[in-house]
C-alpha cells in the first residue's frame, strides 16, 4: 500500500505542475478518431508552441483549456499528425489519417511500445508476417541468420530440441550465456527439460507456436536490455503474441505437410563392403598377418563379400514426415478483443523411434470493464510427447552411431526378417528393436498463463498489473527391451517425474505526455517479484518384470533407486524507465534496477543495474529538410551495466551434507559458505548509426559495441589447507567486441512487383582478460587468457612419413616425430564463428511470391573427433565401418598428403582425439530456406467466401555449402558432438486459408 | 467498483513486501553452515561426521596405510602376476614422489581440520543448549582428532622429527601449516616442526583434560572407533615417543596400559591368519584396541576395492602384497607368521590383518590406529631410552608381548624393541615412521622390479612433497628439499 501512494502522489506531482497555468483562455474538447471512424485511445493533444498538454481517454474524448486564438496539434504514433486552428471553437473532432510508414515502425520495447525512430539503444525486431511465412516448427529457427548478431546452433537436429542463442558472443564461463525470453511481457522459463536421456530434447520453446506471434525484438546492448537488470546480460528477446483487432472476424485455417531426409552435401559417406574389406586385409597385411588365415583373429577372406551386404543407415533410417494443422480466430469490438489458436503437429524424425506429437492451444483475450479500465487473459497450453531412442552419445543402441559403424556383412535381421538385438553383433543392440521394442519417452504438460489489469485513473497515466503462472509437468520413461538389448541393460527401467513451477507479478506504473509540442516525455516506475520451484525425482527399477515393464504397486527389493532434487529461487525487482525526445530530434532515455536474489550471498543479495542512452534523429533537423535523397539518418550511444545469475540456486549457502559412520548418520561440509556471492556484470558500450535513402528504399544500420564481463562467477582454486580445495566466487572477466551490419534495398518497388533483397553480417570476437589467476581452465576445451571462449588444445599432427606411411607429429623443439607422446600440444582453433549472417531476396509479382533466404558462419572450427577417431582409425577397430574418406591412405613410399597406413590393431595413437588432424574448417552457406508461395485472387476467392488462399512450397536447408567431413556443420556451441541426430533437409507444402 | 480496484492494485503492489524473507532460500537436501552449527545435536552430529575422514581411502581407509607399508621391507608387488597387477601403488612401491604425485593425505586431513574447527567454533556459541561436559566431550573428540591429523600430517609431509628439530633452516626445520580456525581466506604458511608438535600436544592435554573420563559417544556399532580418554592418552604416548620426550611416552603408556580397559591378545587368539582375532567379528569383547577406524560397506568411506582390504586381499585387486623379508622375521613358534601367508595358488604373500568382514563383494575391514600391544613397546623403547616407571622394566614388557605371540623373548636392547615392533606392528602403518624417527635406513632384498633396496636416513625422500597445486594458491608455503613447486 505504502508504494501505491508513493507512485500516486509522484505521479500527481508531475501531472500537477503541468496543469498549473491556464490563462485567458477557453475550454476544447471533441473526439479523434481513425479513418474508420474507431475512437483512438492515447493521442497526444496540445496547443501548438505552448507547453500545454494532454491525451485521449479510451473513447477517443479530449478537452483542454487553449488560447481562444490558438492551434491545436493532435499526434499519436502511427498516424500522420493533425493541426486545427481554434478560432474560438470549443469542439474540434480530429480524424487521424494512418501513417503507414510509421505505423510499420512501432515495435515493443521493455516495459512498452515506442517508434523505432525513438530507439537509443541497439534493437532488432521481427514482425509476425516475417515470422509465419516460413514452414519452420520451432520460434528459434526462424530467428536464424535474420537479426544481425544473433547466432544459433544447435548440437541436435532432432524435432522439438532445443537450439543455443548467442547474442553477441559468450559473455560467461559459468553463469550461462543464454538470452532471457519474456513472452507478453513476463519472463518465461527456457531450455530442455527432458530429464534423463539424451541431451537436450523436449525444449520449453516448443510450446510456442510461431503463428501465434505478433512481433519479436531483441534487445542487445544495455540500454535497451538494462530495464531486465540482473538477468539482462545476455540479452533480452521481447515476444508479443498476437491479439484481436477490432472489426470484423477473421479465421483461419492452416495446414501443412513435408517430408525431411538425410543428408551430407560434403561427400562424406561410409564406406561399402569391397572397399571396407580391401582395407582390412591392408591394414591386417600392414601388421605382418594374413588376412586369409583362418586361425588369425584378424580373418578377413574375400568370401566375406558374398555374403548379403547391409546398409545400416538406410535400415535405421527413413524419409522424415511433418504435418501440421492449426485453426486460429481473430476478433474484436471496440470493449473487447479475442484471438485464439489451436495446433496440432506431427514429426517422425529422420530414424525410427524418434517421434514428436505437439497439441498447443493459446486464448488471448481483453475486456474494457470500464472506459479506463481494461482486463486481459493469455494463455498457452501445449502438451507435447517426445519419442527417443538414444542418441548425443556414442551408444550401441544410437540408430545413426551403429548405422555408421555396423560392417557390411553384419546381418541386421533375422532370416525370418525381423529386428532383434545378436549378443554377437553391435554389443547385443539393435537400434530397429530398439525403435520398436524400448519404451523411451517424455511427456511434457506447460501451462502459461497471465491475467493483467490495466487503469488509467487520470490522463497519461496508465497503471497496470500483471501475474502469471508458468507450470511444467515432465513425465519421462526409459525401458529397456530383451528383445533389443541383448547382453546389457535388459529390463532396466526407469520412470521420471518433474514439477516446475514460475509464478511472476510484474507491476507498472506509465506515464507519457508531450510537452509544448517538442518535448516528449515517458516514465515507467515498477516493481516485479519472481518465485520459481521446481522438483525432480527419478526411479530406476534395474531388474523389470519383462511381462509387465513397470513398477509393482509395492516393490520391495533393495536394488531400485530413488534419485530426487528440488530447487527454489525466488526474485524481488525495482526499476525505472525515463524517455525523453525533443522534437524528434534529440531522444534520451535512462533505466535503472534494482534486482534482489535468492541466488547469492547474505551480503550481496541486492544488486543495482542501470542504463543511460542517447540519439541524434539528423534528419529531422532543419539543414537536413531539404536533401531529398537522405530520409533517416541516426547516431545512437549507449552505455550500461547489465548482470548475469544465471546460476543454480544455494551455491553461496556453506553446506553440510550427511556423512555416515560407524553406523551412525553425522553431517560433514559439503560446500563453503559465500557470502560475497554475486552476479556477474556486462558493462556495455554501443555506438549505432541508421540510415535510410532514396525514399527508403535503400535502409540500413551499423553498430559497433564493446561488452565486458566482470566479477565472472568461477571455481577458484584455494589452498587446501582451508578444508576445501575450491569455491565458487566472483573473480575474471572477459570482453566481447563487435561490429553489426544490416542492409535492405528494395531494387523493384511497383505497384505489383515488389523486389528486395537484404542482408546482414554480425563480427564478434570474445576475450577472455582474467581468470582469477589462472592462465587456462579445462583440459582439451579449454578457456585460455587472452584467447576466445573455447580453444582446442591438441597435438600438432604433421602428416604421413612418406617413405613408411607412419604417422607423424611435430614435436616441442619443431623436430618429427612419430611417437604422440612427444608430439607439442598447441591451441589450434576455436569453434567461435568470426562472422555470422544471412541475406535474403524475395520477388513478388501480384499474387506469387519467391523468396531465397541464406545463412552462414565463417572463421571457425569443429571437432569431430568423438566419430573420427573410430571412424578413421587407421585399422585400431576393424569391427567398425570406416569412413570413405579414410580411403585415402599411404600405399607406397613416396605417397603424402594421405592418411596413415591402416594397421590392425594400431597402437601409434595416429587417431586418438586430441589429434589437431580432426580440426576442420567449419564456414558455411547454406540454404536455409526457398519459398515460392501464391496467394489466389481475391476475386476467385471471395466467391468461394473466403478473404485470402495462399498455397506454398518451401524447401529448408536444401543445400549446405561445407567443407566439414561429417553431415553437417553445425556441431552446437562448442563444436563438438557425438552421435548427434545432424540437421536434416526437407520440403515442406502447405495451404492457408483466411475466412 | 474504484475501491476496489484500488485494492486490487494495492495488493499486487505489497504482494512481496516481506523482502527479506521472500529472498532467502535455504536448500533442502542439504543443511547450512548456520543451521547445522547452531544447535547442539548439530554441532554432535557434524562431530559424529568429521570422524569419516579418518575411515577415508586417503587416510587410514587405504593409502596412509598401504603407501606407508609399501614403501618398507614389509610391502611387495607381484607384478608377474597379472591379477595383482591393476598399475596400483607403483610410485608408493619405488618410493617415488615428486610435487605433480604426490600423497592424498593433505587434502582428506584439513579437510577434517575444517569439520572439527567448525564445531569447536559453533561450540563457543553462547546460545547452545548443552551441560559444559557435554560441550567439553565434544571439544575432546574434536581436539583428539585435530590433534591426529595434524601428527599424520607432519609425520608425512615433512623430515623426521629429530632431523627436522635439529636443522635451523627451512625447509628442514618445518612441519606443517598448523590450522586452528575457520577462513577460506587463510593462507598460512608452515610452522617450525617444534610449534607443530607444541600444538598437537596441547590439543591432546586440553582434551584429556576435558573429557569425561567415562565419555563415548552414543549409539554405533564400534566402541572403539570412538574417542576416549584411553585414545587420546594413547596417542599422547606415541606422539611424547615421536618427539623424544621419553618420560611422558613411557607415563602415558602406562596410563594405559594400567587403565584395564583393554587385554593383551593371547597367541591362540591369533594363530589362525585370516580368521585370526583380526578379523573384526572374531575379536573377544575385551581386546587390544584403543582407537581404530571403522570401515564399512554402507557409509560414506574406506570399504570396497580401493581400501586397505580390497588392496591387499588376493580377493581383490592384491597390488600390496607383503614380502619375504616379512616372513622371516618370524620364528615358527610365532603366531604371528600366520598373519603373512601366501594366496591360495600359493604363488604370492599377503598380510592377512584385513581379511575383510565376510560382508559381501563389496568387503572392508577395519584399520587399527591405537592398540596395546603399541603401548607396552613404547615404555619399553622409553624406558631404553632413560624413563622411569615404578612397577615396569623393558625386558617385562618385550616379554609380554612375546609371550602372547608364541615367540621367545627378547632381551632388553633399543635394537630388539625395534624388531618386536616391526613384527608386532608390520602392515599397521608403523615402520616407515619408525625408521625415520628413529634414524635408520630403510633396507630391503625381496623386491619386485627395480625399487630402491636402501632408502639411506637423512634422505630427502623421507619427507612427502606438498602437491604443487598449493604453492599456486599459497604463496605463503615452501615446498621439501628435492621437490620443486610447479
Amino acid at each position: 500500500m505504502k508504494n501505491f501512494k508513493l507512485i500516486l502522489s509522484a505521479a500527481a506531482v508531475l501531472f500537477g505542475c503541468f496543469l498549473a497555468s491556464a490563462q485567458n483562455n477557453i475550454k476544447v474538447s471533441g473526439t479523434v478518431k481513425d479513418q474508420g471512424g474507431n475512437p483512438l485511445a492515447g493521442a497526444a493533444v496540445y496547443v501548438q508552441g505552448a507547453s500545454h498538454g494532454t491525451s485521449t481517454d479510451f473513447e477517443g474524448n479530449y478537452s483542454l483549456s487553449a488560447p481562444s486564438n490558438g492551434t491545436l496539434v493532435v499526434g499519436m504514433i502511427g498516424y500522420k499528425d493533425q493541426i486545427a486552428p481554434i478560432n474560438g471553437k470549443s469542439t474540434i473532432n480530429f480524424i487521424l489519417e494512418e501513417d503507414a510508414q510509421v505505423l510499420e515502425d512501432v515495435i515493443v520495447v521493455a516495459y512498452g511500445t515506442t517508434k523505432r525512430e525513438s530507439i537509443t539503444g541497439s534493437v532488432s525486431a521481427v514482425k509476425g508476417e516475417t515470422l509465419a511465412s516460413a514452414p519452420v516448427t520451432s520460434v528459434e529457427g526462424v530467428l536464424q541468420g535474420k537479426l544481425a548478431g544473433v547466432a544459433i546452433s544447435t548440437n541436435n537436429g532432432a524435432p522439438g530440441a532445443n537450439n543455443y542463442i548467442r547474442i553477441r558472443g559468450n559473455g560467461s564461463i559459468n553463469a550461462g550465456n543464454a538470452p532471457l525470453w519474456v513472452i507478453d511481457g513476463i519472463p518465461v522459463i527456457t531450455g530442455p527439460m527432458a530429464i534423463d536421456g539424451n541431451d537436450n530434447t523436449s525444449s520449453s520453446l516448443t510450446s510456442l507456436n510461431p503463428n501465434d506471434i505478433e512481433s519479436i525484438t531483441v534487445l542487445k546492448d544495455a540500454a535497451a536490455a538494462a530495464a531486465y537488470g540482473s538477468r539482462a546480460a545476455n540479452g533480452v528477446i521481447l515476444v508479443t503474441t498476437k491479439s484481436g483487432k477490432e472489426g470484423q472476424a477473421a479465421f483461419t485455417a492452416r495446414a501443412k505437410y513435408g517430408i525431411s531426409w538425410l543428408q551430407s552435401d560434403s561427400g562424406f559417406r561410409m564406406m561399402n563392403g569391397a572397399e571396407l574389406l580391401g582395407y582390412q586385409r591392408d591394414a591386417i597385411r600392414n601388421a605382418g598377418l594374413d588376412p586369409d588365415d583362418p586361425s588369425s583373429a584378424y580373418y578377413r577372406p574375400m568370401s566375406l563379400l558374398n555374403l548379403p551386404m547391409n546398409n545400416a543407415l538406410n535400415e535405421f533410417s527413413r524419409i522424415g514426415k511433418l504435418q501440421e494443422y492449426e485453426i486460429s480466430a481473430r476478433a474484436g469490438s471496440s470493449r473487447s478483443k479475442f484471438y485464439s489458436s489451436f495446433s496440432y503437429q506431427n514429426s517422425e524424425g529422420v530414424f525410427y523411434g524418434i517421434d514428436f506429437d505437439k497439441l498447443q492451444g493459446r486464448v488471448n483475450t481483453s475486456y474494457k470493464l470500464l472506459d479506463n479500465l481494461e482486463m486481459g487473459v493469455r494463455l498457452n497450453l501445449a502438451y507435447s510427447k517426445t519419442r527417443n531412442v538414444p542418441m548425443q552419445s556414442l551408444y550401441y543402441s544410437n540408430p545413426l552411431w551403429t548405422g555408421e559403424t555396423l560392417l557390411p556383412w553384419e546381418p541386421i535381421k533375422t532370416a525370418d526378417g525381423d529386428f532383434v538385438g545378436d549378443e554377437n553383433v553391435n554389443g547385443g543392440a539393435n537400434p530397429r528393436s530398439s525403435a520398436m521394442y524400448d519404451d523411451y519417452f517424455d511427456k511434457m504438460w506447460h501451462i502459461n498463463g497471465t491475467v493483467n489489469l490495466r487503469w488509467s485513473p487520470i490522463k497519461n497515466l496508465d497503471l497496470e498489473t500483471k501475474n502469471s503462472i508458468e507450470t511444467f509437468f515432465v513425465n519421462g520413461r526409459s525401458y529397456s527391451s530383451p528383445k533389443a538389448n541383448a547382453n546389457t541393460d535388459a529390463n532396466d527401467l526407469y520412470e521420471h517425474s518433474r514439477q516446475v513451477r514460475q509464478i511472476t507479478t510484474s507491476n507498472t506504473a506509465t506515464y507519457a505526455n508531450v510537452f509544448g509540442g517538442y518535448h516528449n516525455v515517458r516514465a515507467v516506475v515498477g516493481q516485479e517479484a519472481m518465485s520459481y520451484r521446481s522438483f525432480t525425482y527419478s526411479m530406476n527399477y534395474p531388474d523389470a518384470d519383462p511381462a509387465m515393464p513397470y513398477f509393482n504397486s509395492s516393490i520391495t527389493q533393495s536394488l531400485s533407486k530413488v534419485s530426487y532434487s528440488e530447487s527454489e529461487e525466488t526474485m524481488l525487482s525495482y526499476f525505472g524507465i525515463a524517455d525523453y525526445n525533443y522534437d524528434n530530434r534529440y531522444f534520451a532515455q535512462a533505466n535503472i534496477r534494482a534486482d534482489g536474489s535468492s541466488l547469492f550471498g547474505a551480503d550481496n543479495k541486492w544488486g543495482t543495474f542501470w542504463s543511460v542512452s542517447a540519439s541524434w534523429n539528423a534528419t529531422n533537423e532543419q539543414f537536413l529538410k531539404n536533401v531529398n535523397w537522405l530520409d533517416l539518418l541516426k547516431l545512437r550511444i549507449s552505455y550500461g551495466v547489465n548482470g548475469n545469475n544465471g546460476i543454480d540456486p544455494y551455491q553461496a549457502y556453506g553446506l553440510y551434507g550427511s556423512a555416515s559412520y560407524n553406523q551412525m548418520t553425522g553431517y560433514g561440509p559439503s560446500q563453503l559458505e559465500n557470502r560475497l556471492l554475486s552476479w556477474e556484470r556486462n558493462k556495455t558500450w554501443n555506438f549505432g548509426l541508421d540510415f535510410g535513402l532514396f525514399k527508403n528504399r535503400l535502409t540500413g544500420s551499423i553498430d559497433v559495441y564493446n561488452r565486458k564481463t566482470v566479477d565472472l562467477l568461477l571455481t577458484k582454486q584455494i589452498p587446501q589447507t582451508t578444508g576445501f580445495s575450491s569455491i565458487f566466487t566472483n573473480v575474471g572477466s572477459l570482453k566481447n567486441q563487435g561490429v553489426e551490419l544490416l542492409l535492405n534495398y528494395d531494387i523493384i518497388a511497383t505497384k505489383d512487383m515488389l523486389w528486395s533483397v537484404g542482408g546482414n553480417v554480425a563480427f564478434n570476437k570474445t576475450t577472455i582478460l582474467d581468470l582469477g589467476g589462472d592462465d587456462h581452465l579445462g583440459t582439451s576445451t579449454r578457456q585460455v587468457v587472452g584467447m576466445g571462449m573455447y580453444t582446442y588444445y591438441l597435438y600438432d599432427y604433421y602428416g604421413v612419413n612418406p617413405s613408411n606411411g607412419e604417422p607423424l607429429w611435430v614435436a616441442e623443439d619443431g623436430s618429427l616425430t612419430n611417437v604422440y607422446a612427444n608430439a607439442r600440444r598447441y591451441y589450434a582453433g576455436s569453434p567461435e564463428p568470426k562472422a555470422v549472417g544471412g541475406f535474403n531476396t524475395s520477388f513478388q509479382w501480384n499474387g506469387l511470391a519467391l523468396s531465397a533466404f541464406f545463412e552462414f558462419k565463417a572463421g571457425h572450427k569443429v571437432l569431430i573427433w568423438n566419430e573420427h577417431h573410430y571412424l578413421e582409425s587407421d585399422g585400431q577397430f576393424l569391427d567398425m565401418n570406416q569412413m570413405a574418406s579414410a580411403l585415402n591412405y599411404w600405399k607406397k613410399p613416396g605417397d603424402t598428403g594421405c592418411y596413415p597406413k591402416p594397421v590392425a590393431g594400431n597402437t601409434s595413437n595416429s587417431n586418438d582425439w586430441y589429434n589437431d588432424r580432426w580440426l576442420e574448417d567449419a564456414s558455411y552457406l547454406r540454404v536455409k530456406d526457398v519459398t515460392l508461395s501464391y496467394t489466389l485472387p481475391q476475386k476467385w476467392t471471395q466467391k468461394a467466401h473466403m478473404n485470402n488462399v495462399k498455397v506454398y512450397v518451401s524447401g529448408l536447408n536444401l543445400y549446405c555449402f561445407n567443407n566439414v567431413n561429417f553431415w553437417d556443420p553445425d556441431q552446437g556451441n562448442t563444436g563438438i558432438t557425438a552421435g548427434s541426430y545432424p540437421l536434416t533437409k526437407s520440403i515442406v507444402g502447405g495451404i492457408e486459408i483466411t475466412f | 467498483m474504484k475501491k476496489y480496484i484500488i485494492i486490487a492494485l494495492a495488493a499486487a503492489f505489497t504482494l512481496v513486501s516481506c523482502g527479506k524473507e521472500f529472498l532467502e532460500k535455504a536448500p533442502k537436501q542439504a543443511q547450512s553452515n548456520v543451521l547445522t552449527l547452531s544447535t547442539f545435536e548439530g554441532l554432535d552430529q557434524s562431530t559424529a561426521g568429521a570422524y569419516v575422514s579418518v575411515a577415508s581411502t586417503n587416510w587410514y581407509g587405504a593409502d596412509f596405510i598401504l603407501s606407508n607399508e609399501m614403501a618398507t621391507m614389509n610391502g611387495k608387488r607381484w607384478p608377474q602376476i597379472q591379477k595383482y597387477n591393476s598399475g596400483r601403488y607403483l610410485d608408493e612401491y619405488a618410493v617415488h614422489y615428486t610435487q605433480n604425485s604426490t600423497r592424498p593425505l593433505w587434502g582428506t586431513a584439513y579437510f577434517m581440520i575444517l569439520c572439527v574447527n567448525s564445531v569447536l567454533e559453533g561450540l563457543e556459541n553462547p546460545a547452545i543448549v548443552a551441560t559444559e561436559q557435554q560441550k567439553n566431550n565434544l571439544r575432546a573428540e574434536c581436539l583428539f582428532l585435530r590433534a591426529l591429523a595434524h601428527f599424520d600430517l607432519v609425520r608425512t609431509y615433512a623430515m623426521p622429527y629429530p632431523i627436522a628439530i635439529a636443522a635451523t633452516e627451512a625447509p628442514t626445520n618445518l612441519g606443517v601449516p598448523v590450522v586452528l580456525t575457520v577462513d577460506a581466506a587463510a593462507q598460512p604458511a608452515r610452522e617450525t616442526m617444534a610449534k607443530t608438535y607444541e600444538q598437537i600436544i596441547k590439543d591432546l592435554l586440553k582434551a584429556e583434560e576435558i573429557i569425561d573420563p567415562n565419555y563415548l559417544r552414543a549409539g554405533g556399532a564400534d566402541d572403539a572407533a570412538k574417542v576416549s580418554l584411553q585414545a587420546i592418552q594413547a596417542l599422547l604416548a606415541r606422539v611424547y615417543l615421536y618427539s623424544q620426550n621419553w618420560q611422558e611416552a613411557a607415563n602415558y603408556a602406562s596410563k594405559v596400559i594400567g587403565s584395564g580397559k583393554y587385554e593383551m591378545w593371547t597367541a591362540d587368539k591369533v594363530k589362525d591368519g585370516a580368521k585370526s582375532v583380526w578379523r573384526e567379528d572374531a575379536r573377544p569383547a575385551k581386546s587390544e584396541v584403543i582407537f581404530e577406524a571403522y570401515c564399512h560397506p554402507n557409509q560414506s568411506a574406506g570399504s570396497g576395492s580401493e581400501s586397505v582390504w580390497g588392496m591387499t586381499c588376493y580377493n581383490g585387486y592384491g597390488d600390496c602384497g607383503a614380502s619375504a623379508d616379512l616372513l622371516n622375521l618370524y620364528e615358527d613358534a610365532d603366531v604371528r607368521k600366520s598373519l603373512v601367508a601366501p594366496d591360495p595358488d600359493g604363488q604370492a604373500l599377503f598380510t592377512m590383518k584385513y581379511f575383510g568382514k565376510g560382508l559381501s563383494n563389496t568387503d572392508a575391514s577395519n584399520v587399527i590406529i591405537l592398540r596395546l600391544s603399541e603401548m607396552y613397546l613404547i615404555r619399553a623403547e622409553a624406558i631404553l631410552n632413560g624413563a622411569t616407571v615404578t612397577g615396569a622394566n623393558a625386558a617385562d614388557d618385550l616379554k609380554t608381548i612375546a609371550d602372547n605371540r608364541g615367540a621367545t623373548p627378547l632381551s632388553a636392547t633399543l635394537a630388539n624393541v625395534y624388531l618386536e615392533r616391526a613384527k608386532e606392528l608390520a602392515w599397521e602403518g608403523h615402520l616407515w615412521f619408525d625408521l625415520a624417527r628413529t634414524g635408520r635406513a630403510m633396507t630391503r632384498t625381496d623386491i619386485s622390479g627395480t625399487v630402491p633396496t636402501n632408502i639411506p636416513a637423512g634422505d630427502d625422500r623421507w619427507a612427502m612433497p606438498i602437491a604443487s597445486r598449493e604453492f599456486t594458491v599459497n604463496p605463503n608455503l615452501e615446498q621439501n628439499k628435492g621437490y620443486g613447486k610447479n
